[in-house]
Formats: C-alpha cells, sequence, structure tokens
C-alpha cells in the first residue's frame, strides 16, 4: 500500500479511474445519477458502451463507460449542473466532469463549485479513505 | 523525488559558470541560424540544455528509450521513456485501435513497467491537442518544473552577467548591443569607407540611421537589400570606432558623430553628481515630510518614494530645482522617464521644441546618469528661477517633446538670494522680476555665480558634510522669517546650492540631529546649542 501523504491546498486531484476498475466499482451506475433528465430517459433502453478516456496530462487511456463523455459534453452545459443545491461531495465529482478530469487542487475546485471553503473541500477529498476514487496525482507509475 | 539543482538559485547564482561546452553550443547556435542572436535566446538556450543535461542524468536509463508524445507510433517491443510519470520507462506489448467519439483514428499501446506493475495504456498516433506532443517542450517543462524562461527570468542577473563576461571575453564572438554575432561570418570592409560614414554624417548635419550610411558608403547595389548581417557588421565595426556614437533609442540605431556631442551627454556635470553614496531611510519621515519626496523633482530620490505614476501621461509638469537650474538638465524620474526617448546602451539625441515659440533644440537622454541635457540656453532665454514650473509634453514623434514653463504677468516679487560673504553662504530677501509660475518654497535668486561656484568647489574639496551645510545655511535662511522656521523644500533648495544632495539624505539629516526642531506642515526650526 502506497504511504499517506496528507494533501495540502496546493495538492492536485484528479479521479483516478483505475480505483473504479480495481474496487469492481459500478461507475455507470454512479454516472447516471449525473445525467441530467433527457439523457436519463434516453440512458434507459441504451446498452452501455465505453470509450478511451485520454488522461490530459500523462496521455494514459483508459476504457471507460461512454457515459462519462455524455455528462461531460452535453449534461454539464446545464446551468443548474452545480446547482447550489446539490450536496458539497456530489458537486465536488462533477467539478471533475467539467473539466473531463483534468487534475485541480482544492482551491481550484472551491473557484468551480463556489460552495463552503477550500479547506472543507480538502477535508472531504484528502483523507484516507477515497471518495468516488478522487485522489491526489501521483506523478510516477 | 530531489530537488533538481538547476531549479535553484544556488545553482544559477553561484555554481552556474559557463563552459567550454556552452561556448561551443553558443557558436554552433548562431552558426546555424547565421544571424545575430540576442544574449537573452542565447541564455534561454543554455539554461534549457543545463536543465535537460541534469535530467538525462538524472535518469541514466533515459537513454535507452524514446520519449513518449502521444502523436508518436510505436511498436511492440519500442521502449518508451513517460515523462508526465516521473520518467518511467517502459515497452510497448501491444497495439491496438483507439476509439473515441471526437477523435477518430489513433492508437492505444499497451506498456509494461517491470517490477510487477501492472500495465497501463496510453494514445498513440494522436495528432490532436495534447501539452505532451508540443514540439518546443523541454524535459524540465514536462516535469512540470520551471521553464528555462522561467528560470532565466527568475535568475537574469546573475545568468546575464555570466554569459556576457564570457562571450566578451572570446575573440571568436562580436557584439553590438547585446546581440552576438561570429566574428568570422563579419561582412568585411575596407578601413576608408567609415571616413565616408563620417563626412555624410557631418553633411547630414544629424545622425544617420544604419540602412542611409549603407547606402552611403556603398555596400550595397540598388536592387539589393540591406541584411541584418550587414547591418550588425557596420554597427559593430562603428561601435568600436571612437569617432561614431550610437545616439538612437531603443530598437533604433542611429549614429553620430563623438566630436560633435557636448561632453555632458557622456559625463554628468559635476553639480549632479552627489555628495556622498549613503542611502535615506523613509521610514525615519513623518507624514509632513514624506510627501515632499514626490513633490521635490530629484533623481536621486527612489523610484518607490515617487507614489503612484501614469506611465502614460501625455505630459507632466516639474519642479526646476537648483543643480538642474544651473546645469540646463532636467532629473530623469519615475515621472518624467516615460516622456524621453531612452536607451540602455547609450545616451539619446532627440529635439527639444519650445512650447511657446516652436523652435527646436537639441536635447539628450542620458539615462546612465538619469537626467536630460541641453535645456540651459532655454531657461537663460526665458530667465526661469529655480523653482519654476516645467512642463514636458510627449509629441506624435518619440523624438520630438515639448517643454514649456507656465508664464504669468511679470511682477517684482521679493525671493530670497544667494551670495557669499566672507566665504560663507548667505541669504537675504531682494525684489527680482519673474514672467513664470514658481514653487515658493524652492525658489532661490543668485547674485555672483562666480562666487558661488568657488564656493562649492572650496565645500567639496573640504568634503562638507550635508549636516554641516545645514548647520551653515539654517541660520541664513531662519533669519528671513520672522518666525524663524525654514520649509525643509527650502532647506533643500539652500543646500543645494553648495552641495548636491537630493531630498531624502537632507530630510534625513533633519530627523536624525536633535538641533533641527520639526514644527507643523514640514517646517522646521534650528537651535544651534543643541547641535551634536
Amino acid at each position: 500500500m502506497a504511504k499517506y501523504i496528507k494533501p495540502t491546498l496546493e495538492t492536485k486531484f484528479h479521479i483516478d479511474f483505475s480505483w473504479w476498475q480495481k474496487g469492481g466499482q459500478n461507475l455507470r451506475a454512479f454516472l447516471q445519477s449525473h445525467a441530467c433528465e433527457s439523457c436519463q430517459e434516453f440512458l434507459e433502453n441504451d446498452q452501455p458502451q465505453t470509450f478511451d478516456w485520454i488522461n490530459p496530462v500523462t496521455g494514459e487511456v483508459f476504457q471507460i463507460d461512454m457515459l462519462w463523455h455524455i455528462i461531460h459534453t452535453h449534461c454539464s452545459q446545464d446551468p443548474t449542473f452545480l446547482d447550489k443545491r446539490i450536496p458539497l461531495t456530489s458537486a465536488i465529482f462533477r467539478a471533475f466532469i467539467i473539466t473531463n478530469n483534468t487534475p485541480l487542487t482544492a482551491v481550484e475546485v472551491h473557484e468551480k463549485v463556489m460552495k463552503k471553503t477550500p479547506e472543507l473541500i480538502l477535508n472531504t477529498i484528502g483523507r484516507r479513505q477515497v471518495y468516488k476514487g478522487i485522489k491526489p496525482v501521483i506523478s510516477g507509475i | 523525488m530531489s530537488q533538481r539543482k538547476t531549479q535553484t538559485a544556488q545553482y544559477w547564482e553561484k555554481l552556474f559558470s559557463p563552459n567550454d561546452k556552452d561556448i561551443e553550443d553558443i557558436y554552433q547556435q548562431i552558426l546555424e541560424s547565421s544571424q545575430p542572436i540576442h544574449i537573452d535566446s542565447i541564455a534561454v538556450g543554455l539554461v534549457k540544455r543545463h536543465c535537460d543535461a541534469e535530467e538525462l542524468e538524472s535518469r541514466s536509463d533515459l537513454q535507452e528509450g524514446q520519449l513518449y508524445q502521444p502523436k508518436g507510433k510505436y511498436a511492440v517491443d519500442e521502449r518508451l521513456i513517460f515523462p508526465a510519470l516521473d520518467f518511467a520507462v517502459g515497452t510497448v506489448t501491444s497495439t491496438r485501435a483507439g476509439q473515441h467519439p471526437d477523435y477518430g483514428t489513433f492508437d492505444v499501446i499497451e506498456v509494461k513497467f517491470g517490477n510487477g506493475q501492472p500495465t497501463k495504456e496510453f494514445v498513440a498516433n494522436f495528432e490532436h491537442n495534447h501539452p505532451l506532443n508540443a514540439d518546443d517542450h523541454s524535459l524540465a517543462n514536462l516535469h512540470g518544473l520551471l521553464s528555462p524562461e522561467e528560470l532565466y527570468q527568475a535568475y537574469k542577473d546573475s545568468i546575464y552577467s555570466k554569459i556576457k563576461s564570457t562571450l566578451d571575453a572570446n575573440d571568436d564572438f562580436v557584439k553590438f548591443h547585446d546581440q552576438y554575432f561570429l566574428a568570422d561570418l563579419m561582412a568585411d570592409f575596407q578601413e576608408g569607407l567609415f571616413n565616408i560614414a563620417d563626412a555624410a554624417i557631418d553633411i547630414n548635419n544629424g545622425p544617420l540611421s544604419v540602412d542611409a550610411l549603407i547606402e552611403q558608403m556603398g555596400l550595397v547595389g540598388e536592387d539589393q537589400e540591406i541584411t541584418d548581417v550587414m547591418r550588425f557588421s557596420v554597427s559593430n565595426r562603428l561601435a568600436n570606432d571612437e569617432r561614431f556614437d550610437d545616439v538612437g533609442p531603443t530598437g533604433q540605431v542611429l549614429w553620430y558623430l563623438q566630436r560633435i556631442e557636448p561632453p555632458e551627454a557622456h559625463h554628468p556635470p559635476r553639480r549632479l553628481q552627489q555628495t556622498g553614496t549613503q542611502p535615506y531611510d523613509p521610514g525615519l519621515f513623518d507624514d509632513d515630510l514624506l510627501p515632499l519626496l514626490a513633490e521635490i523633482d530629484d533623481e536621486a530620490t527612489h523610484p518607490d518614494d515617487f507614489g503612484a505614476i501614469d506611465p502614460n501621461a501625455s505630459e507632466v509638469t516639474i519642479t526646476l530645482n537648483y543643480p538642474h537650474r544651473r546645469v540646463g538638465t532636467l532629473p530623469l524620474t519615475p515621472k518624467t522617464l516615460p516622456l524621453f526617448p531612452i536607451s540602455y546602451y547609450n545616451p539619446v539625441l532627440f529635439d527639444f521644441i519650445d512650447g511657446r515659440t516652436g523652435d527646436t533644440f537639441p536635447g539628450w537622454t542620458v539615462l546612465e546618469h538619469n537626467y536630460v541635457f541641453g535645456l540651459g540656453q532655454w531657461c537663460e532665454k526665458n530667465k526661469l528661477p529655480v523653482g519654476a514650473y516645467v512642463t514636458i509634453k510627449r509629441t506624435k514623434n518619440p523624438l520630438q517633446i515639448i517643454v514649456d514653463y507656465q508664464a504669468s504677468r511679470t511682477q517684482r516679487d521679493w525671493v530670497r538670494m544667494a551670495s557669499v560673504n566672507n566665504r560663507r553662504l548667505t541669504f537675504q530677501m531682494n525684489p527680482a522680476a519673474h514672467a513664470c509660475k514658481y514653487d515658493e518654497l524652492m525658489i532661490i535668486g543668485e547674485g555672483d555665480t562666480a562666487q558661488i561656484d568657488a564656493l562649492w568647489v572650496r565645500a567639496e574639496e573640504r568634503n562638507l558634510s550635508i549636516y554641516e551645510a545645514l548647520c551653515q545655511i539654517f541660520p541664513e535662511l531662519s533669519k528671513l522669517n520672522p518666525q524663524s522656521t525654514v520649509h525643509a523644500k527650502t532647506l533643500y533648495s539652500g543646500v543645494n546650492v553648495m552641495r548636491r544632495a537630493g531630498p531624502g539624505i537632507v530630510f534625513q539629516e533633519l530627523v536624525t540631529h536633535p538641533c533641527f526642531i520639526a514644527m507643523n506642515h514640514g517646517y522646521w526650526t534650528y537651535d544651534p546649542s543643541l547641535r551634536d
């Protein structure tokens, strides 16, 4: 197990798709809760498809559910996507969807979600227990 | 990961010194471009090479594979280095077609990193935008470290001077301003051609551009284009010939003859040379004194003490102080500097335009010593006193500057007049006629200037301290006022009649000696019994 290093406000975070794959977590099911109403209806009859998501920093590829691409390109354009009423944890995840999982610090996440404080966001995603695959970016392999 | 030494100040400021390999690289850089190269570009290239060399040293196995880029096409068994993964080295184990709704055709390679690490997939044959696809990246850039450009900006003073001194000491390189070229690639000229250049400038009765001189010297035919190498070669030769001086502003080379330049274009008049080099501490000054630093236009005042300045102002008005009035100069301060044409390499010749008559006369911006020369006759003609308000205005031509004063109906006012009595500077109130507006606290008239100059020389020879000068003139000035108080500006003006000192130094003497007692609104009294 990798040594835990306490993140700071300067630490970059991202959604580690390998966390979803290793843990047998159902990314599609979780993503569905972030899709807009029109996409929800469409998805009910749609067969799951994957696509090659490309890491915007490293070039690494993950085969993930096409739903990510749909939410990123369509649903996230809705002004209510980061509505104030959305719980902080969901809003943080959505901030990464909006940026197509570009690494963000807690301060940058706060600038997007405009909720609570950068410190509280850091406390939420910077703990030992990983929340929905959101982890500090590690420079090595 | 340990910190790269090339990312530290210690490396660039202490350890770094251009070596033979660096010189060879610079030589090659200029040779390949066949053009003069600015020292900033040379320095950034050198910093980049040092950063890349360190990266390669820190990972010897980087030699074993090629640097991964998403746009690259890779085959099975090929070894790759992944810059964004701390330069991990892996081997391609398989390839497949990529699938993405937006990106069309591309590949995905599977890479094995060894040591039991799970394989990872990477995009390949991918021509779309990706930071790793940039062609001009350095290894350091890819690693999220300061780029060579950023490192150069951070440690420019040190890097610049080390490279400059190295290149200047090497006969293989020639320079003009901050451009460097190879001596072997310079164009050849007959010595006699420079006599033609001399005559051409003389006949023109003004400076000539390098292009004009090249034409006059017959170095190019009618249909031939003047190349940058030709311009550099001619300028380099002229710069090394003591007859010629570049007098153009930054970005414009204009050649002139040193023999017709005034000495003040190169040597600051004695009246402007500061007494001592001690800095002053503005933290000592109260709310009455501090604003006066900005009010008194003196180049000796630290730029930070001028407060907010509009660098785009189309005109500024300054108060003529004693030393500048005597030698026909203006101070270059944050207030006046943006209006004048300047060069970091040489004094700049420009035209003053008399705001009243439209007459033009030459002016010189001497940035090295922070003054503008050429207003002596204009001040005399208009009978401007010390303390007169002088206005400087821009024109559409940056080499033409309007100078004017604030005219008023001629009237006789009582002004303090300086004279020498028993080898001491004295002041008395005398009527004087002036046709301009002026600062009443700064104005000082002069009786016999020759006697005052003799007093100045004696004070300089005796190295009279500013404190001593203040103690001598304070009683002389205070006797002119029924309250026996003297304003700090007047004291500054008075001190400068016999010693050159910026207002900060004068004020510092006031606040640090108990014999000077602050009253309100910048006025002071003097108690000789409290002298140190």
